[in-house]
C-alpha cells in the first residue's frame, strides 16, 4: 500500500487472509447440511418438504458466499453488488411467477 | 502492451511510484487493482446467476404445472449418486478455498497440490455424472425421438411383485408424457452445469501450470482468487440443483 491508500481506498480495507481452520469448519458444515437435506427428503413434512429443502440449500449457498467466496471480508462495494444482484434475481423470479400463476389460476 | 506501458513509466520514474510487476499501470495501488478485479468477477457471476436463473424458473413453473409427472420422473435419479456427487463437489470447493489460502501465504508447492486436488475432485464429479447419464440413455429417458414413457406407464417390477424403484406409481399416458419435460430440464440444467465444470477444469490446468512456475505465489493472488470465485459459484449451482432435481417428494 502506498501513502495514497487513504484517498483511493477510503475504507482502508486491510487485506484479510482467511485461516484454513475456518475453511475446515465451513467444509464440515456443508457436508452436515448435505446429510440433513437428504434425511429431510425422506420425512413427511407435508407442504414444508420443498420449503425445508430450499431453505437448507439457501443456507449452504450463503455459507459458501460469505466464507469460501470471502464476501464477509470484502469491501462494502462488493457486498452491496452481491446483495443487489441477488435481490434483482429474486424480484425477477417473484414477478414472473406471480404473472404465470395468476393467469392460469385453477387451470393446472 | 502493458509491459511496454510499465517500461515507459519507469523512464519517467519521477512521477511514478514503485509497484509490483503484475500491477497494471492504470491502477494506483495493488489493493485497488485487486478490488477492481474482484468487483468485475462478481458482476460476471451475477450475469451467470441470471443465466442459470432462467432455467431454475422454468423448472419451478413446470414442477408446479406437471407435479405428478415430476415426482415420478425424479424417482429415476439415484440419490446415492447425487449425494456422493454433492460431497465430491463440496470437497473440490474446499480444496479450492485452501488453494487461495496457499497463494496468499505464498506456498507454491501447497498451491499446486490444492489446485490438483480441486481438479481431481472436479473430474470425479464428471465421472459420476457420466454413469448417471449413461443410465438415462439405457432407460430411454433422454428427451427426443428415442424418449420412451414405457417405464412411467408400467413401472419395472422385481420378481416378488414390488416396484424396482421404491414407491413408483403407474401414470396414465397423458401425464407420463409430461415426464419428458422433467428430463429436458434435468439435462439442460445439469448439462450446463457440467459444461461450466469442464471449462473450469480446463482453466485449472492452465492455472496449475502457472502456479508450478511460481506465478501466483509472489503476491499476485488475483487470478487464483477470481478462479476460486468461479469454482465456488459452480458449487452453489449444484447445491440448488441437487435438492430440486433429486429430492422431490421421496417420502411416502
Amino acid at each position: 500500500m502506498s501513502e495514497h491508500s487513504n484517498l483511493i481506498d477510503p475504507e482502508h480495507a486491510d487485506h484479510h487472509i482467511v485461516s484454513p481452520l475456518v475453511y475446515v469448519a465451513v467444509y464440515l458444515t456443508l457436508l452436515a447440511c448435505t446429510g440433513i437435506t437428504v434425511w429431510a427428503a425422506y420425512q413427511e413434512f407435508g407442504i414444508f418438504n420443498p420449503v425445508i429443502a430450499v431453505g437448507i440449500a439457501c443456507f449452504k449457498g450463503v455459507v459458501v458466499i460469505l466464507w469460501f467466496m470471502h464476501v464477509l471480508y470484502s469491501t462494502k462495494l462488493v457486498k452491496l453488488t452481491v446483495f443487489s444482484g441477488f435481490l434483482t434475481f429474486l424480484v425477477l423470479i417473484m414477478m414472473t411467477m406471480l404473472d404465470y400463476f395468476t393467469r392460469a389460476w385453477g387451470r393446472w | 502492451m502493458d509491459s511496454q506501458a510499465i517500461a515507459t513509466g519507469a523512464a519517467n520514474a519521477a512521477e511514478h511510484h514503485a509497484h509490483p510487476s503484475y500491477q497494471r499501470h492504470h491502477f494506483e495501488t495493488e489493493g485497488q487493482q485487486r478490488e477492481a478485479a474482484s468487483l468485475g468477477m462478481w458482476v460476471f457471476l451475477l450475469t451467470e446467476i441470471m443465466f442459470f436463473g432462467g432455467m431454475f424458473f422454468a423448472y419451478l413453473l413446470y414442477r408446479n404445472w406437471y407435479n405428478p409427472a415430476f415426482v415420478e420422473a425424479s424417482r429415476q435419479l439415484s440419490i446415492p449418486m447425487g449425494t456422493a456427487n454433492t460431497a465430491i463437489l463440496i470437497t473440490s470447493g474446499f480444496f479450492m478455498a485452501l488453494g487461495v489460502w496457499a497463494a496468499e501465504v505464498r506456498k507454491r508447492n501447497l498451491l499446486v497440490l490444492f489446485l490438483i486436488l480441486t481438479n481431481i475432485f472436479g473430474c470425479a464429479f464428471l465421472g459420476v455424472k457420466y454413469f448417471e447419464y449413461k443410465e438415462k440413455w439405457e432407460h430411454k429417458h433422454i428427451p427426443g425421438i428415442r424418449y420412451s414413457i414405457e417405464e412411467f406407464m408400467h413401472p419395472l417390477k422385481n420378481a416378488n411383485g414390488t416396484t424396482e424403484l421404491e414407491g413408483a406409481k403407474a401414470l396414465p399416458q397423458d401425464i407420463a408424457q409430461q415426464t419428458e419435460m422433467f428430463f429436458f430440464l434435468y439435462f439442460a440444467m445439469t448439462g450446463m452445469h457440467a459444461l461450466h465444470m469442464i471449462i473450469g477444469i480446463g482453466l485449472l490446468v492452465f492455472y496449475t501450470y502457472g502456479a508450478a512456475k511460481g506465478k501466483y505465489t509472489n503476491g499476485y493472488v488475483m487470478p487464483i482468487e477470481n478462479f476460486g470465485l468461479y469454482w465456488h459459484f459452480v458449487d452453489i449451482v449444484w447445491i440448488f440443483l441437487f435438492p430440486l432435481l433429486y429430492l422431490i417428494n421421496r417420502h411416502g
